[in-house]
Protein backbone atom coordinates (compact mmCIF):
# COMPACT_ATOMS: atom_id res chain seq x y z
CA UNK A 1 0.00 0.00 0.00
CA UNK A 2 0.89 3.74 -0.85
CA UNK A 3 0.06 5.58 2.58
CA UNK A 4 3.78 4.42 4.02
CA UNK A 5 5.38 7.51 1.74
CA UNK A 6 2.87 10.36 2.12
CA UNK A 7 3.90 12.93 3.30
CA UNK A 8 3.16 15.40 5.81
CA UNK A 9 2.69 18.51 3.54
CA UNK A 10 1.55 20.94 6.77
CA UNK A 11 -1.40 23.09 5.73
CA UNK A 12 -2.53 24.27 2.63
CA UNK A 13 -5.15 25.70 0.66
CA UNK A 14 -7.31 25.46 -3.26
CA UNK A 15 -5.75 27.08 -6.01
CA UNK A 16 -8.64 29.58 -6.93
CA UNK A 17 -8.25 32.10 -9.86
CA UNK A 18 -9.11 35.14 -8.06
CA UNK A 19 -6.56 33.90 -5.51
CA UNK A 20 -3.34 33.15 -7.85
CA UNK A 21 -2.10 36.65 -7.70
CA UNK A 22 -1.44 36.29 -4.36
CA UNK A 23 -0.32 32.97 -3.98
CA UNK A 24 2.13 33.18 -6.91
CA UNK A 25 3.78 36.42 -5.98
CA UNK A 26 7.49 35.98 -4.84
CA UNK A 27 7.91 34.59 -1.18
CA UNK A 28 4.12 34.06 -1.04
CA UNK A 29 4.41 30.88 0.42
CA UNK A 30 6.48 31.79 3.15
CA UNK A 31 4.63 35.32 3.79
CA UNK A 32 1.21 33.69 3.29
CA UNK A 33 1.96 30.48 5.69
CA UNK A 34 0.61 28.38 3.33
CA UNK A 35 2.64 25.19 2.88
CA UNK A 36 0.95 23.66 -0.23
CA UNK A 37 -1.51 23.90 -2.62
CA UNK A 38 -4.43 21.77 -4.25
CA UNK A 39 -5.54 22.48 -7.69
CA UNK A 40 -8.89 21.13 -8.63
CA UNK A 41 -8.49 18.68 -11.86
CA UNK A 42 -11.97 19.83 -13.76
CA UNK A 43 -10.85 23.64 -13.21
CA UNK A 44 -7.25 23.60 -14.92
CA UNK A 45 -6.79 19.96 -17.01
CA UNK A 46 -8.75 20.61 -20.02
CA UNK A 47 -7.87 23.54 -20.33
CA UNK A 48 -4.41 26.37 -21.67
CA UNK A 49 -3.82 29.52 -21.50
CA UNK A 50 -3.91 31.22 -18.29
CA UNK A 51 -5.20 28.34 -16.43
CA UNK A 52 -2.46 26.26 -17.52
CA UNK A 53 0.29 28.50 -16.55
CA UNK A 54 -1.19 28.99 -13.30
CA UNK A 55 -1.32 25.41 -12.32
CA UNK A 56 2.57 25.02 -13.58
CA UNK A 57 3.34 28.15 -12.12
CA UNK A 58 2.02 27.06 -9.07
CA UNK A 59 3.71 23.44 -8.53
CA UNK A 60 7.32 25.63 -9.14
CA UNK A 61 6.49 27.27 -5.81
CA UNK A 62 4.42 24.64 -3.36
CA UNK A 63 4.27 21.20 -3.67
CA UNK A 64 0.73 20.48 -5.47
CA UNK A 65 -1.77 17.55 -4.21
CA UNK A 66 -4.78 17.19 -7.27
CA UNK A 67 -8.57 16.77 -6.17
CA UNK A 68 -11.66 15.75 -8.25
CA UNK A 69 -15.19 15.57 -8.46
CA UNK A 70 -15.30 13.64 -11.50
CA UNK A 71 -13.45 10.30 -11.50
CA UNK A 72 -17.24 8.76 -10.54
CA UNK A 73 -15.63 6.02 -9.21
CA UNK A 74 -18.91 4.55 -8.59
CA UNK A 75 -20.89 5.45 -11.78
CA UNK A 76 -22.02 2.91 -13.97
CA UNK A 77 -20.38 3.80 -16.96
CA UNK A 78 -16.56 2.75 -18.14
CA UNK A 79 -13.95 5.20 -16.50
CA UNK A 80 -13.95 7.90 -18.82
CA UNK A 81 -10.63 7.69 -20.32
CA UNK A 82 -10.43 11.37 -21.21
CA UNK A 83 -10.74 12.54 -17.64
CA UNK A 84 -7.56 9.52 -16.87
CA UNK A 85 -5.29 11.28 -19.75
CA UNK A 86 -6.22 14.47 -18.28
CA UNK A 87 -4.96 13.34 -15.00
CA UNK A 88 -2.13 12.22 -15.87
CA UNK A 89 -1.21 15.41 -17.65
CA UNK A 90 -1.60 17.46 -15.42
CA UNK A 91 0.13 15.31 -12.71
CA UNK A 92 3.19 15.37 -15.04
CA UNK A 93 2.87 18.91 -15.65
CA UNK A 94 2.56 19.97 -11.70
CA UNK A 95 4.57 16.81 -10.05
CA UNK A 96 1.68 16.38 -7.57
CA UNK A 97 1.98 13.97 -5.13
CA UNK A 98 -1.23 12.55 -5.00
CA UNK A 99 -4.92 12.75 -6.24
CA UNK A 100 -7.83 12.38 -4.35
CA UNK A 101 -11.50 12.13 -5.45
CA UNK A 102 -14.72 11.54 -3.54
CA UNK A 103 -16.65 7.81 -2.81
CA UNK A 104 -19.51 8.58 -5.11
CA UNK A 105 -20.71 8.52 -8.86
CA UNK A 106 -21.10 11.68 -11.09
CA UNK A 107 -21.59 10.66 -14.04
CA UNK A 108 -23.73 7.71 -16.07
CA UNK A 109 -25.38 6.70 -18.55
CA UNK A 110 -23.54 9.08 -20.83
CA UNK A 111 -24.30 12.29 -18.71
CA UNK A 112 -21.93 14.07 -16.55
CA UNK A 113 -23.84 15.15 -13.39
CA UNK A 114 -20.93 17.54 -11.75
CA UNK A 115 -22.20 16.64 -8.52
CA UNK A 116 -21.34 13.96 -5.60
CA UNK A 117 -24.32 11.72 -5.64
CA UNK A 118 -24.48 9.39 -2.94
CA UNK A 119 -23.78 5.37 -3.14
CA UNK A 120 -25.62 3.02 -1.17
CA UNK A 121 -23.91 1.20 2.01
CA UNK A 122 -23.61 -2.28 0.46
CA UNK A 123 -21.02 -4.51 -0.18
CA UNK A 124 -21.89 -5.10 -3.69
CA UNK A 125 -21.18 -0.59 -4.16
CA UNK A 126 -17.90 -1.18 -2.13
CA UNK A 127 -16.60 -3.93 -4.25
CA UNK A 128 -17.69 -2.39 -7.41
CA UNK A 129 -16.17 1.34 -5.68
CA UNK A 130 -13.21 -0.64 -5.27
CA UNK A 131 -13.10 -2.29 -8.23
CA UNK A 132 -13.07 0.48 -10.61
CA UNK A 133 -9.97 2.31 -7.95
CA UNK A 134 -7.49 -0.04 -8.54
CA UNK A 135 -8.57 -0.09 -12.19
CA UNK A 136 -8.15 3.56 -12.10
CA UNK A 137 -4.46 3.10 -10.09
CA UNK A 138 -3.44 1.01 -13.03
CA UNK A 139 -3.83 3.79 -15.23
CA UNK A 140 -2.64 6.87 -13.69
CA UNK A 141 0.91 8.15 -12.64
CA UNK A 142 0.07 9.18 -8.76
CA UNK A 143 -1.29 7.36 -5.83
CA UNK A 144 -5.11 7.79 -5.77
CA UNK A 145 -6.88 8.37 -2.27
CA UNK A 146 -10.72 8.47 -1.86
CA UNK A 147 -12.66 11.10 -0.17
CA UNK A 148 -15.45 10.62 2.37
CA UNK A 149 -18.47 12.89 0.80
CA UNK A 150 -21.17 14.78 2.55
CA UNK A 151 -24.58 13.41 1.34
CA UNK A 152 -27.86 14.06 2.59
CA UNK A 153 -29.57 10.83 1.90
CA UNK A 154 -29.25 7.51 2.93
CA UNK A 155 -30.49 4.43 1.15
CA UNK A 156 -32.96 3.04 3.62
CA UNK A 157 -32.29 -0.81 2.90
CA UNK A 158 -28.62 -0.46 2.62
CA UNK A 159 -27.24 -3.03 5.44
CA UNK A 160 -23.87 -1.35 6.61
CA UNK A 161 -23.56 1.72 8.12
CA UNK A 162 -21.11 4.49 6.81
CA UNK A 163 -18.08 3.55 8.49
CA UNK A 164 -18.15 0.27 8.07
CA UNK A 165 -18.87 0.76 3.83
CA UNK A 166 -15.96 3.27 3.91
CA UNK A 167 -13.70 0.81 5.69
CA UNK A 168 -15.02 -2.02 3.70
CA UNK A 169 -13.95 -0.02 0.53
CA UNK A 170 -10.31 1.33 1.84
CA UNK A 171 -9.56 -2.56 2.67
CA UNK A 172 -10.35 -3.75 -0.61
CA UNK A 173 -8.93 -0.93 -2.62
CA UNK A 174 -6.07 -0.70 -0.47
CA UNK A 175 -6.29 3.28 -0.80
CA UNK A 176 -5.20 6.08 1.46
CA UNK A 177 -8.50 8.48 2.62
CA UNK A 178 -8.60 11.75 2.49
CA UNK A 179 -10.91 12.83 5.51
CA UNK A 180 -13.28 15.30 4.90
CA UNK A 181 -13.89 16.39 9.39
CA UNK A 182 -16.43 18.68 8.22
CA UNK A 183 -18.10 15.95 5.86
CA UNK A 184 -18.06 13.74 8.96
CA UNK A 185 -19.67 16.54 10.99
CA UNK A 186 -21.96 17.65 8.62
CA UNK A 187 -23.07 13.93 7.86
CA UNK A 188 -23.64 12.95 11.26
CA UNK A 189 -25.38 16.08 12.32
CA UNK A 190 -27.63 15.18 9.22
CA UNK A 191 -28.06 11.38 9.64
CA UNK A 192 -28.12 11.57 13.34
CA UNK A 193 -24.83 9.54 14.60
CA UNK A 194 -21.27 10.24 16.81
CA UNK A 195 -18.39 11.75 14.32
CA UNK A 196 -16.14 11.14 17.24
CA UNK A 197 -17.15 7.18 17.22
CA UNK A 198 -16.79 7.51 13.14
CA UNK A 199 -13.69 9.23 13.39
CA UNK A 200 -12.58 6.37 15.72
CA UNK A 201 -13.48 3.53 14.04
CA UNK A 202 -11.40 4.90 11.00
CA UNK A 203 -7.89 3.17 10.18
CA UNK A 204 -5.58 6.02 10.80
CA UNK A 205 -2.90 4.65 9.12
CA UNK A 206 -5.31 5.40 5.88
CA UNK A 207 -5.46 8.79 6.38
CA UNK A 208 -3.44 10.69 3.82
CA UNK A 209 -4.98 14.31 4.03
CA UNK A 210 -7.30 15.99 5.88
CA UNK A 211 -9.93 18.89 4.45
CA UNK A 212 -11.92 21.57 6.43
CA UNK A 213 -14.35 23.35 5.06
CA UNK A 214 -17.39 25.91 6.50
CA UNK A 215 -20.72 24.59 6.16
CA UNK A 216 -23.85 26.03 5.75
CA UNK A 217 -26.93 25.40 8.62
CA UNK A 218 -30.70 25.71 6.90
CA UNK A 219 -32.20 24.39 10.35
CA UNK A 220 -33.62 20.85 8.95
CA UNK A 221 -30.07 20.60 7.32
CA UNK A 222 -26.50 20.91 7.13
CA UNK A 223 -25.63 21.94 3.58
CA UNK A 224 -21.98 21.32 2.91
CA UNK A 225 -20.82 24.54 0.62
CA UNK A 226 -17.56 25.38 1.39
CA UNK A 227 -18.26 28.65 1.67
CA UNK A 228 -18.52 29.87 5.18
CA UNK A 229 -15.58 29.69 7.77
CA UNK A 230 -15.36 26.66 9.64
CA UNK A 231 -17.38 26.26 13.07
CA UNK A 232 -15.58 25.43 16.52
CA UNK A 233 -17.63 22.11 16.16
CA UNK A 234 -15.68 21.02 13.42
CA UNK A 235 -12.47 22.41 14.82
CA UNK A 236 -12.97 20.23 17.47
CA UNK A 237 -12.92 17.43 15.44
CA UNK A 238 -10.50 18.19 13.60
CA UNK A 239 -8.27 18.47 16.96
CA UNK A 240 -9.67 14.82 18.16
CA UNK A 241 -8.80 13.39 14.53
CA UNK A 242 -5.18 14.93 14.42
CA UNK A 243 -4.66 12.69 18.49
CA UNK A 244 -5.38 9.63 16.14
CA UNK A 245 -3.60 10.17 13.18
CA UNK A 246 -0.60 12.45 14.06
CA UNK A 247 0.52 15.19 11.71
CA UNK A 248 -1.26 15.20 8.77
CA UNK A 249 -1.93 17.33 5.37
CA UNK A 250 -4.60 19.52 6.06
CA UNK A 251 -5.94 21.57 3.38
CA UNK A 252 -9.28 24.48 4.21
CA UNK A 253 -11.27 24.27 1.34
CA UNK A 254 -13.97 27.68 0.71
CA UNK A 255 -14.84 27.45 -3.10
CA UNK A 256 -18.49 29.41 -3.34
CA UNK A 257 -18.87 32.84 -2.23
CA UNK A 258 -15.32 33.56 -2.38
CA UNK A 259 -13.90 35.91 0.00
CA UNK A 260 -11.07 37.97 0.16
CA UNK A 261 -7.68 35.55 0.36
CA UNK A 262 -6.75 37.02 3.54
CA UNK A 263 -10.35 35.38 4.79
CA UNK A 264 -9.03 32.30 3.65
CA UNK A 265 -5.55 32.66 5.03
CA UNK A 266 -7.31 33.35 8.27
CA UNK A 267 -8.74 29.56 8.92
CA UNK A 268 -5.75 28.31 7.39
CA UNK A 269 -3.89 29.89 10.34
CA UNK A 270 -7.15 28.61 12.45
CA UNK A 271 -6.25 25.19 11.58
CA UNK A 272 -2.61 25.28 11.92
CA UNK A 273 -3.10 26.87 15.53
CA UNK A 274 -5.81 23.99 16.32
CA UNK A 275 -2.83 21.60 14.98
CA UNK A 276 -0.23 23.34 17.19
CA UNK A 277 -2.30 22.18 20.25
CA UNK A 278 -2.56 18.62 19.44
CA UNK A 279 1.02 18.04 18.08
CA UNK A 280 2.90 20.60 19.69
CA UNK A 281 5.50 22.15 17.03
CA UNK A 282 5.84 19.61 14.30
CA UNK A 283 8.35 18.75 11.59
CA UNK A 284 6.97 18.28 8.16
CA UNK A 285 7.55 15.59 5.69
CA UNK A 286 7.76 16.38 2.40
CA UNK B 1 -34.38 -7.17 -0.49
CA UNK B 2 -31.80 -4.57 -0.57
CA UNK B 3 -31.68 -3.02 -4.30
CA UNK B 4 -28.72 -3.13 -6.70
CA UNK B 5 -26.81 -0.22 -7.18
CA UNK B 6 -27.51 -0.20 -10.83
CA UNK B 7 -31.03 0.20 -10.08
CA UNK B 8 -30.96 2.69 -7.86
CA UNK B 9 -28.78 4.41 -10.76
CA UNK B 10 -31.26 4.09 -13.01
CA UNK B 11 -33.90 5.69 -10.83
CA UNK B 12 -32.24 8.44 -9.88
CA UNK B 13 -30.73 9.44 -14.06
CA UNK B 14 -34.04 9.01 -14.87
CA UNK B 15 -34.80 12.18 -12.37
CA UNK B 16 -32.42 13.86 -13.48
CA UNK B 17 -33.06 13.83 -17.01
CA UNK B 18 -36.46 15.02 -16.27
CA UNK B 19 -38.30 11.56 -17.31
CA UNK B 20 -40.03 11.19 -13.96
CA UNK B 21 -41.12 13.39 -10.87
CA UNK B 22 -38.94 14.05 -7.64
CA UNK B 23 -41.82 12.72 -5.78
CA UNK B 24 -42.22 9.55 -7.85
CA UNK B 25 -38.17 8.94 -7.45
CA UNK B 26 -38.37 9.66 -3.85
CA UNK B 27 -41.11 7.21 -3.29
CA UNK B 28 -39.31 4.50 -5.10
CA UNK B 29 -36.70 4.68 -3.46
CA UNK B 30 -37.42 5.03 -0.04
CA UNK B 31 -36.10 8.45 -0.01
CA UNK B 32 -37.40 11.54 1.99
CA UNK B 33 -38.47 13.95 -0.95
CA UNK B 34 -37.09 17.47 0.26
CA UNK B 35 -33.34 15.53 0.95
CA UNK B 36 -33.80 14.57 -2.65
CA UNK B 37 -34.60 17.99 -3.63
CA UNK B 38 -30.93 18.89 -2.67
CA UNK B 39 -29.29 16.69 -5.57
CA UNK B 40 -32.26 17.98 -7.40
CA UNK B 41 -31.78 21.47 -7.11
CA UNK B 42 -27.85 20.95 -7.15
CA UNK B 43 -27.45 18.79 -10.33
CA UNK B 44 -29.56 21.66 -12.21
CA UNK B 45 -27.57 24.48 -10.49
CA UNK B 46 -24.12 23.08 -12.26
CA UNK B 47 -25.54 23.84 -15.75
CA UNK B 48 -27.26 26.91 -14.80
CA UNK B 49 -23.91 28.27 -13.21
CA UNK B 50 -22.18 26.75 -16.62
CA UNK B 51 -24.43 29.16 -18.80
CA UNK B 52 -23.72 32.10 -16.56
CA UNK B 53 -20.27 31.83 -16.39
CA UNK B 54 -19.62 31.62 -20.25
CA UNK B 55 -22.61 33.80 -21.26
CA UNK B 56 -22.34 36.59 -18.65
CA UNK B 57 -23.42 39.59 -20.76
CA UNK B 58 -26.24 37.28 -22.63
CA UNK B 59 -27.67 36.01 -18.97
CA UNK B 60 -28.02 39.40 -17.87
CA UNK B 61 -29.37 41.37 -20.71
CA UNK B 62 -31.95 38.91 -20.71
CA UNK B 63 -35.30 39.28 -19.14
CA UNK B 64 -35.16 36.63 -16.08
CA UNK B 65 -38.04 34.73 -16.75
CA UNK B 66 -36.95 34.37 -20.03
CA UNK B 67 -33.07 32.86 -19.44
CA UNK B 68 -35.04 30.41 -16.49
CA UNK B 69 -37.25 29.10 -19.77
CA UNK B 70 -34.67 28.54 -21.73
CA UNK B 71 -32.41 27.00 -19.04
CA UNK B 72 -35.43 24.73 -18.08
CA UNK B 73 -35.74 23.20 -21.72
CA UNK B 74 -31.77 23.72 -22.53
CA UNK B 75 -31.27 21.67 -19.17
CA UNK B 76 -34.05 18.67 -20.48
CA UNK B 77 -32.29 18.77 -24.01
CA UNK B 78 -28.80 19.49 -23.43
CA UNK B 79 -27.39 17.22 -20.56
CA UNK B 80 -23.66 17.71 -19.86
CA UNK B 81 -21.45 15.41 -22.25
CA UNK B 82 -18.01 15.52 -19.94
CA UNK B 83 -16.52 16.17 -16.69
CA UNK B 84 -14.70 19.67 -18.55
CA UNK B 85 -17.54 22.17 -16.81
CA UNK B 86 -17.37 24.47 -19.60
CA UNK B 87 -18.80 21.67 -22.02
CA UNK B 88 -21.81 21.67 -20.39
CA UNK B 89 -22.65 25.62 -22.14
CA UNK B 90 -21.56 24.56 -25.40
CA UNK B 91 -24.66 23.53 -26.90
CA UNK B 92 -25.75 26.59 -25.85
CA UNK B 93 -25.58 28.65 -29.09
CA UNK B 94 -26.86 26.03 -31.26
CA UNK B 95 -29.95 26.27 -28.80
CA UNK B 96 -30.36 29.51 -29.37
CA UNK B 97 -30.24 29.71 -32.69
CA UNK B 98 -33.11 27.44 -33.33
CA UNK B 99 -35.37 29.04 -31.23
CA UNK B 100 -34.56 32.66 -31.50
CA UNK B 101 -37.87 34.28 -33.25
CA UNK B 102 -40.16 31.88 -31.64
CA UNK B 103 -42.89 33.08 -29.80
CA UNK B 104 -43.20 30.67 -27.10
CA UNK B 105 -39.87 32.47 -26.02
CA UNK B 106 -41.09 36.11 -24.89
CA UNK B 107 -37.99 38.34 -24.20
CA UNK B 108 -35.69 36.61 -26.81
CA UNK B 109 -34.64 39.21 -29.16
CA UNK B 110 -33.12 38.87 -32.60
CA UNK B 111 -29.24 39.47 -31.53
CA UNK B 112 -29.78 37.22 -28.76
CA UNK B 113 -28.27 34.07 -30.42
CA UNK B 114 -25.21 36.15 -32.23
CA UNK B 115 -24.34 37.86 -28.52
CA UNK B 116 -24.13 33.96 -27.31
CA UNK B 117 -22.04 33.03 -30.06
CA UNK B 118 -19.43 35.83 -29.60
CA UNK B 119 -19.52 35.07 -25.74
CA UNK B 120 -18.66 31.50 -26.79
CA UNK B 121 -16.01 32.15 -28.69
CA UNK B 122 -14.46 34.12 -26.35
CA UNK B 123 -14.49 31.82 -23.91
CA UNK B 124 -13.36 29.13 -26.24
CA UNK B 125 -10.18 31.23 -26.74
CA UNK B 126 -9.62 31.83 -23.68
CA UNK B 127 -9.54 28.32 -22.33
CA UNK B 128 -7.99 26.53 -25.54
CA UNK B 129 -5.74 24.07 -24.49
CA UNK B 130 -3.61 25.04 -27.58
CA UNK B 131 -0.47 26.71 -26.78
CA UNK B 132 0.81 29.64 -28.20
CA UNK B 133 4.33 29.62 -28.42
CA UNK B 134 6.75 32.11 -26.63
CA UNK B 135 8.82 32.48 -29.92
CA UNK B 136 8.23 31.07 -33.39
CA UNK B 137 11.14 30.62 -36.04
CA UNK B 138 8.66 32.03 -38.60
CA UNK B 139 5.65 34.38 -38.54
CA UNK B 140 2.54 32.06 -37.97
CA UNK B 141 -1.22 32.90 -37.11
CA UNK B 142 -2.10 32.64 -33.41
CA UNK B 143 -3.26 29.32 -33.25
CA UNK B 144 -6.62 30.50 -30.89
CA UNK B 145 -7.51 32.18 -33.74
CA UNK B 146 -11.47 31.84 -34.73
CA UNK B 147 -12.90 34.33 -37.37
CA UNK B 148 -16.69 35.16 -36.66
CA UNK B 149 -19.23 36.59 -39.29
CA UNK B 150 -21.49 38.91 -37.35
CA UNK B 151 -22.69 42.21 -37.15
CA UNK B 152 -20.28 44.34 -34.80
CA UNK B 153 -23.25 45.96 -32.96
CA UNK B 154 -22.73 42.49 -30.77
CA UNK B 155 -19.15 43.10 -29.78
CA UNK B 156 -20.16 46.71 -29.56
CA UNK B 157 -23.24 45.65 -27.50
CA UNK B 158 -20.69 43.51 -24.92
CA UNK B 159 -18.44 46.15 -24.53
CA UNK B 160 -21.12 48.95 -23.66
CA UNK B 161 -22.41 46.01 -21.38
CA UNK B 162 -18.93 45.68 -19.70
CA UNK B 163 -18.63 49.37 -19.23
CA UNK B 164 -21.53 49.54 -17.35
CA UNK B 165 -24.83 50.66 -20.05
CA UNK B 166 -26.99 48.45 -19.59
CA UNK B 167 -29.93 49.95 -20.71
CA UNK B 168 -29.01 49.37 -24.15
CA UNK B 169 -31.40 47.14 -26.66
CA UNK B 170 -29.86 43.84 -27.87
CA UNK B 171 -28.68 44.09 -31.44
CA UNK B 172 -31.42 43.66 -34.19
CA UNK B 173 -29.80 40.48 -36.50
CA UNK B 174 -30.66 42.50 -39.56
CA UNK B 175 -27.48 44.85 -39.45
CA UNK B 176 -25.16 43.33 -41.97
CA UNK B 177 -22.67 40.45 -41.25
CA UNK B 178 -18.91 41.72 -40.90
CA UNK B 179 -15.72 39.64 -39.62
CA UNK B 180 -14.45 39.78 -36.41
CA UNK B 181 -11.23 38.16 -35.29
CA UNK B 182 -10.92 36.41 -32.18
CA UNK B 183 -7.94 35.19 -30.35
CA UNK B 184 -6.26 34.69 -27.47
CA UNK B 185 -3.70 37.06 -26.46
CA UNK B 186 0.02 35.51 -26.13
CA UNK B 187 1.05 38.00 -23.27
CA UNK B 188 -2.10 38.93 -21.40
CA UNK B 189 -3.44 35.57 -21.89
CA UNK B 190 -7.06 37.26 -22.16
CA UNK B 191 -9.31 36.53 -24.83
CA UNK B 192 -9.45 39.07 -27.33
CA UNK B 193 -11.27 40.47 -30.38
CA UNK B 194 -10.75 43.42 -33.41
CA UNK B 195 -12.40 44.30 -36.34
CA UNK B 196 -11.21 42.74 -39.64
CA UNK B 197 -9.89 45.52 -41.47
CA UNK B 198 -8.23 45.37 -44.54
CA UNK B 199 -4.64 45.91 -42.88
CA UNK B 200 -5.24 42.68 -40.43
CA UNK B 201 -6.83 41.05 -43.78
CA UNK B 202 -3.69 41.70 -45.37
CA UNK B 203 -1.53 40.38 -42.83
CA UNK B 204 -3.60 37.00 -42.91
CA UNK B 205 -3.07 36.45 -46.52
CA UNK B 206 0.71 36.94 -46.19
CA UNK B 207 0.93 34.24 -43.44
CA UNK B 208 -1.65 32.09 -45.06
CA UNK B 209 0.99 32.34 -48.66
CA UNK B 210 3.98 31.92 -46.21
CA UNK B 211 5.17 34.99 -48.09
CA UNK B 212 6.13 38.60 -46.56
CA UNK B 213 4.71 42.06 -46.28
CA UNK B 214 6.62 43.25 -48.79
CA UNK B 215 6.13 40.64 -51.53
CA UNK B 216 2.37 40.58 -51.29
CA UNK B 217 1.94 44.39 -51.06
CA UNK B 218 4.62 44.78 -54.57
CA UNK B 219 2.13 41.90 -56.32
CA UNK B 220 -0.87 43.73 -55.20
CA UNK B 221 0.50 46.55 -55.97
CA UNK B 222 0.03 48.36 -52.81
CA UNK B 223 2.59 50.52 -51.05
CA UNK B 224 5.15 48.74 -48.82
CA UNK B 225 5.62 51.00 -46.06
CA UNK B 226 1.81 50.15 -45.89
CA UNK B 227 1.88 46.49 -45.80
CA UNK B 228 4.88 46.46 -43.17
CA UNK B 229 2.73 48.71 -40.45
CA UNK B 230 0.09 46.06 -41.49
CA UNK B 231 2.39 43.06 -40.21
CA UNK B 232 3.77 45.22 -37.48
CA UNK B 233 0.11 46.05 -36.37
CA UNK B 234 -1.08 42.24 -36.56
CA UNK B 235 2.00 41.06 -34.50
CA UNK B 236 1.47 44.43 -31.79
CA UNK B 237 -1.91 42.59 -31.06
CA UNK B 238 -1.06 39.08 -30.98
CA UNK B 239 -2.87 37.71 -33.88
CA UNK B 240 0.32 37.36 -36.03
CA UNK B 241 2.93 35.90 -33.65
CA UNK B 242 6.93 36.17 -34.59
CA UNK B 243 10.35 36.04 -33.96
CA UNK B 244 10.36 39.25 -32.78
CA UNK B 245 7.41 39.35 -30.79
CA UNK B 246 9.26 40.28 -27.30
Amino acid sequence: MVQAHIADLGHGIGLRIPYADGLLAPDARTVLGVDFLEILVENYAPYGGRLKRLAEQAAEQYPIVLHGVGLSVGGPDPLDARYLESLNDLARRTGALWFTDHVCWSSGFGVEYHDLLPLPFTEEAASHVARRLREAQSRVCLPLGLENPSYYVKHPDAPLSEVEFLNALLEEADCGLLLDVNNVYVNARNHGYDPYAFIDALPAERVWQVHLAGHLDRGDVLIDTHGAAMTDDVLDLYRHTLRRTGGISTLFEWDNDLPPLSTVLVENNRARAAAHDVLGPRSLRP
Amino acid sequence: MTRSLLSIQTELHALFRGQVELQTTAEALSLPVERLRIYWDFVRGHVRRALTQNFPVLVGCLPHTTFEALFEEYFRLHPPPSFAFNEAAEAFVGFLEEREGWEGHKGLRPGHAALSRFEWELSLAFHAPVEVPAVVETPCLNPTLAVLKLPFAVPRFLLNWQAGLRDQTCPLSCAPDELSLIFRHPKRETACFFAATDDLLFALAVIERGSTAEVVAEEAGLPVVSAVNAMRYAVSIGLVLDAARD
